[in-house]
C-alpha cells in the first residue's frame, strides 16, 4: 500500500465488506476458527470485518479518533488470515485486509493515539534514531557475493542463535554470501507499526543500499523481511528492479537435495512444524520446510490439526506487535502449544525469529528447549 | 446514556456479567452498521448472551425500561435487522452449540449462533444436509431458515422450521410444536392446535426472540445427480420444471439465465472501477449461438436403481418441451464456473464461498425477489428482463426455482452496477420499483425484495398482525427500526 494513500481512496473497499465473517475462519469442512483476537474477545468488533466497520465510522466522522479504536487497532496480529477476504483487494490502492489496519494504525500514530505508552516510547526511540539506522546502513559492505544474507533485526539472543546457525551451515554448503547490514533493518516494523512517516525516512535513506541488490539473491532468515521487501518494496519503494528472495529454508532444501549437506546420524525425533504467518500465507511457502525436516535422518515429521493456509498465529503479531499486547500474545500461544502438545512430538520447529521467540516465552525455562528454528534443526543433525 | 438504559446495563452487568455487555463507543459504531452500510443506527449497548437464561434477562430488563432490541444470529446482520439508536443489539455469536442431530426422525436443534458451515460440516459427519442458502457459510443456519425461500434445495418443502423456542418481551419462554406438551420432543411442526411457529417465522424478531430452533435434515442419498436441460426460450423451461417437479422426478430444479451461468466464469480483474466483460455485455435477451437462453439445473437423488431410471424420463420430459439434455462435459468445455459450482451445490450440498458476492468488482448488486404463480412468472421474466436491459446496465442476471411441489416459483433478478455511477444506480432502482407496481397490479406477486410495506397488505392481515403484536410487544421494542408497527 502506498504511503500516502487517503482515507478517500479506500472508501470504496470499505464499503464493500459484507460482515460474512469469512474474515475469522479457515476451511471447510473443517471450519477452524483462525482470527486471534476474535478468538480471545468472541465479539465482531475484534475482527477484520469490524476494524472495517469502525474504518467506515471514522471515513463518516460518526466516531472519533480514541484510544479504544487504538487498542483495537493494534490488538490485531497481523496474521493476514483475514486476507482470505476476496472482495477487499477487488478496489486498489490497497491490496489486503492487514494493510487497511496498519493504515488505520498510521492514522491513530498521526494523531498521537497509542495503545499504550509502551509503544508511544517506540515511537519516541524510533524518531531519534534515524540517525543510527543510517549508520547501520552505511557499515554495510560492499557486496561481492553472489548471495546477500539478509539476517533481520538483531533483538535478542535467540536471534543471534539463529545466525550463528545460519552462518554454519552457509559455510557447510559452500554458500558464500555477504551480509547486507549489521541490524539489518528492512523497515517492516514501522509499517507495521504505523510509523509510516519514519519508513519513508528510512526508505529514502537505504535506496542507495536496497540498489546494491540488484542482481544478487538475498537469503532472507525473517519471512517479514522477506515478504517486505519482495512483495511490499515495490508498491511503497516503486523500485525499479525485483528483490530476489529466498527463505533459508528453501536454501537449505536445495544444498540437502544437491548433497551439499549431509543428514547426520542421531537419536530419532518426532517434530511439529509450526507455519509462520508471513512465510506460508504471504509467501506461500509451505513445503520447504517440511521437505527439510523429512529429509533429516530419524526426523519424523508430525502435523499439527491447524496447518498451512489454515495455521494458526503463534501470538507475536506482525514485526512482534505482540509486546503491546502480552496478554492477547501470550493466549495465542499458549492455544497453539497445546495444539502442538496434542501431536506427542518432541521439537515444535518454526522458520521464524518472532515465533520462535513468542513461543518461547510462554514456556517454563526447562522447556524452552522444545521450539527450534528450523536453521538450528539442521545445524545439530547434518555435517 | 438515557436513565432507563443506564439501569439496564448495571443490572445486566450484575446478572449476567459484565463481559457480555458492551458499550465501548468502538463496538457501539461497530455494531450500527448492517449489511446495508449507507444506514447507520448506533445502539447504546451491545450483548453477547451465552444462555436462555441470559437471553430472559435481557428482554425483561429493556421490556421494563421501554429499550428497542435487535437480534443478529451468528454475525451478518441482514438489511432486515436495523438496529435502534440508543437501543440493545443482541449477538447471539456465542450461542452457537448444535444441541441435538436426530438421524432417526431428520431434525436437529440449533442455536441461533450455529453458523450454516459448521451446521453442514457436523450434519454430514452423519450423512444428512440441511437446506441450502445463497449465503455466506458464516450466516446463521436458523437465520436463514427464517427467511423461508432463501434457503434452496426445498422443492418439495417451502420451510425448514419444524419448531422454535422463543422468548417473548416479558421473559416468557414459549415451545412450539409437538416440543410444547409434555414431552418436550420437537419432532413435528403440527400438532391438534395452532402451528405458532408461522408467527415468528420471516417476522425478523419483532414478535419474539428465538434461542434455540428445530430444522428439518435430510439423508445424503447414496446415488446423486445433476441432469441439464438446455431450453431457447423461457416458458418451455417453466413448463418442463412444472412436469417434473409434478411428477415428483427431481429433488430440486433451477432455471438460469445465460448471463447469469456465464458469470460464474468471470474473472473479474482489480480495477478501481467496475468492469464488465466483453461477452456479458450483449443484449440478455439474445444469447450467443454457442450458448442456450435458459439451462435447468435438474438434481435426482435415491437409490441408484431410481436415480438411472429418472434422469432417461428427464431426457424425455425435455424433449417434450424443445428442451436438449445437456452434458456435464460439453457444458464445462465451454463454461467450467457453473459447472463447479453446481457440484458444490448439488454434490457436495455446500457452497464454501459466497461466490457472486465476489464479482462486486462489477459493482454493487440490487435486486429484484417475487413470489408468483408459474404462469405469472413467465410474463414477469419477459417484462423485467426486457426493462431492466433496457436500463443498459450489464449483465442481467435471474434463476428461478419451484417451491412447495412448484404451487409457487421464486423469481430473483439482479444485475451489477457501479457503486459510484449514481444516476444508473437511480434508474435501475426506479425501474425496479415501477416493475413491482406492475407485477403486485398484474400478477399477484408476493415480494420478497424489495419488500412491499406490511400496511399495504390485505386490511384484516395486517390489523390482525397489529393485535398480535400488541399482545406480545406491547411496548414495541422488538426491531422497531424495521418499522413495520409504527406507534
Amino acid at each position: 500500500m502506498k504511503l500516502d494513500t487517503s482515507f478517500d481512496e479506500i472508501q470504496g473497499t470499505l464499503l464493500l465488506c459484507l460482515r460474512c465473517r469469512e474474515c475469522t475462519w479457515g476451511d471447510w469442512p473443517n471450519n477452524y476458527r483462525l482470527c486471534p483476537i476474535h478468538n480471545y474477545h468472541k465479539i465482531y468488533t475484534s475482527s477484520a470485518g469490524g476494524i472495517i466497520s469502525i474504518m467506515i465510522g471514522l471515513s463518516q466522522g460518526k466516531i472519533d479518533y480514541n484510544q479504544a479504536i487504538a487498542d483495537l487497532a493494534y490488538q490485531c496480529r497481523l496474521c493476514g488470515f483475514c486476507n482470505v477476504c476476496e472482495v477487499i483487494p477487488l478496489r486498489p490502492p490497497h491490496n489486503s485486509t492487514t494493510d487497511l489496519i496498519r493504515f488505520l494504525r498510521y492514522q491513530l500514530v498521526k494523531r498521537g493515539i497509542y495503545p499504550g505508552e509502551g509503544l508511544k516510547k517506540l515511537h519516541e526511540a524510533v524518531k531519534k534514531d534515524s540517525e543510527c539506522m543510517e549508520n547501520a546502513i552505511k557499515s554495510s559492505a560492499d557486496q561481492k557475493c553472489d548471495y546477500v544474507l539478509f539476517a533481520g533485526c538483531r533483538e535478542n539472543s535467540e536471534q543471534q542463535n539463529i545466525e550463528r546457525a545460519i552462518a554454519q551451515l552457509l559455510d557447510r554448503c559452500g554458500i558464500k554470501a555477504d551480509v547486507f547490514a549489521h541490524d539489518n533493518y528492512c523497515g517492516s516494523t514501522l509499517y507495521d507499526m504505523g510509523f509510516w512517516d519514519e519508513l519513508n525516512t528510512l526508505l529514502q535513506k537505504q535506496s542507495a543500499a536496497i540498489a546494491k541488490l540488484r542482481g544478487k539473491e538475498v537469503i532472507f532468515t525473517s519471512p517479514h523481511c522477506q515478504e517486505f521487501m519482495t512483495k511490499k518494496y515495490p508498491t511503497i519503494v516503486q523500485q525499479s528492479f525485483e528483490i530476489k528472495g529466498k527463505h533459508i529454508s528453501e536454501v537449505l532444501l536445495d544444498a540437502l537435495t544437491s548433497g551439499k549437506l549431509q543428514g547426520k546420524n542421531k537419536e530419532n525425533i518426532k517434530v511439529s512444524y509450526h507455519d509462520p504467518c508471513y512465510l506460508g500465507r504471504e509467501l506461500g511457502i509451505y513445503d520447504a520446510p517440511r521437505k527439510v525436516i523429512s529429509s533429516l535422518k530419524g526426523v519424523e515429521l508430525i502435523e499439527m490439526k491447524r496447518i498451512r493456509e489454515n495455521s494458526y498465529c503463534c501470538g507475536a503479531g506482525g514485526s512482534n506487535t505482540g509486546k503491546s499486547f502480552p496478554e492477547i500474545s501470550q493466549s495465542v500461544a499458549k492455544d497453539r502449544l497445546a495444539e502442538f502438545k496434542e501431536t506427542g512430538a518432541d521439537l515444535l520447529i518454526t522458520a521464524c525469529p518472532h515465533c520462535k521467540e513468542t513461543f518461547q516465552n510462554v514456556l517454563p525455562e526447562k522447556e524452552k528447549a522444545i521450539v527450534k528454528d528450523i536453521s538450528e534443526l539442521v545445524c545439530e543433525r547434518t555435517c | 446514556m438515557s436513565a432507563g438504559l443506564a439501569t439496564v446495563y448495571e443490572e445486566l452487568c450484575s446478572k449476567i456479567g459484565a463481559e457480555k455487555v458492551k458499550n465501548d463507543d468502538a463496538t457501539l459504531v461497530c455494531y450500527g452498521y448492517n449489511v446495508a452500510v449507507p444506514w447507520f443506527y448506533k445502539p447504546g449497548l451491545v450483548i453477547l448472551p451465552e444462555s436462555r437464561e441470559d437471553v430472559v434477562e435481557i428482554l425483561q430488563l429493556a421490556n421494563n425500561n421501554k429499550i428497542p432490541v435487535t437480534v443478529m444470529s451468528a454475525g451478518m446482520m441482514p438489511i432486515h435487522s436495523l438496529p435502534s439508536e440508543g437501543g440493545i443489539v443482541i449477538d447471539f455469536r456465542n450461542m452457537d452449540k448444535i444441541l441435538e442431530i436426530n438421524t432417526g426422525s431428520n431434525y436437529a436443534t440449533v442455536e441461533p449462533g450455529v453458523t450454516y458451515a459448521d451446521f453442514t460440516a457436523a450434519l454430514h459427519e452423519k450423512g444428512f444436509r440441511c437446506h441450502i442458502p445463497t449465503a455466506p457459510s458464516g450466516t446463521s443456519a436458523l437465520g436463514i431458515a427464517l427467511l423461508k425461500p432463501n434457503g434452496s434445495l426445498a422443492t418439495r418443502q417451502l420451510d425448514p422450521i419444524v419448531n422454535v423456542e422463543v422468548i417473548l418481551p416479558d421473559g416468557t419462554v414459549v415451545h412450539t410444536g409437538s416440543a410444547a406438551y409434555p414431552g418436550g420432543e420437537p419432532y413435528s411442526r403440527y400438532t391438534s392446535y395452532p402451528d405458532l411457529n408461522g408467527l415468528f417465522c420471516y417476522a425478523l424478531g419483532t414478535m419474539g426472540v428465538i434461542t434455540r430452533a428445530t430444522l428439518r435434515i435430510y439423508p445424503i442419498n447414496e446415488s446423486r445427480t445433476i441432469h441439464l436441460t438446455a431450453f431457447d426460450n423461457f416458458e418451455s423451461a417453466v413448463n418442463f420444471v412444472r412436469d417434473v417437479t409434478n411428477h415428483n422426478l427431481a429433488e430440486h430444479n433451477v432455471i438460469w439465465n445465460w448471463q447469469f451461468y456465464r458469470s460464474y466464469d468471470i474473472d473479474v480483474p482489480k480495477n478501481d472501477s467496475p468492469y464488465v466483460p466483453e461477452e456479458l455485455l450483449d443484449d440478455p435477451t439474445s444469447p450467443p449461438d454457442d450458448l442456450p437462453y435458459n439451462i435447468v439445473t435438474t438434481f435426482i437423488s435415491g437409490y441408484e436403481e431410481m436415480t438411472s431410471v429418472a434422469v432417461k424420463v428427464c431426457a424425455q420430459v425435455a424433449k417434450k418441451y424443445g428442451g436438449k439434455a445437456l452434458s456435464m462435459e460439453e457444458l464445462e468445455k465451454k463454461c467450467p464456473g457453473p459447472v463447479r459450482a453446481w457440484k458444490q451445490f448439488y454434490m457436495d450440498y455446500h457452497q464454501p464461498k459466497w461466490e457472486h458476492n465476489k464479482k462486486y468488482g462489477l459493482g454493487l448488486v440490487p435486486m429484484w425477489i417475487v413470489q408468483a404463480r408459474h404462469d405469472n412468472v413467465i410474463e414477469i421474466e419477459k417484462m423485467t428482463t426486457k426493462a431492466i436491459s433496457e436500463t443498459g446496465v450489464r449483465p442481467v442476471c435471474y434463476y428461478v426455482q419451484p417451491f412447495d411441489f412448484g404451487r409457487a416459483m421464486l423469481f430473483r433478478i439482479f444485475t451489477f452496477v457501479d457503486p459510484d455511477n449514481h444516476e444508473l444506480m437511480g434508474k435501475v432502482m426506479s425501474t425496479y420499483k415501477e416493475l413491482m407496481d406492475v407485477a403486485l397490479a398484474k400478477y399477484g406477486v408476493s415480494a420478497v425484495a424489495p419488500p412491499q410495506p406490511l400496511n399495504q397488505l390485505d386490511n384484516g392481515y395486517y390489523d390482525m398482525l397489529k393485535r398480535i403484536k400488541k399482545a406480545l410487544d406491547p411496548n414495541n421494542i422488538l426491531n422497531p427500526a424495521r418499522g413495520w408497527f409504527p406507534d
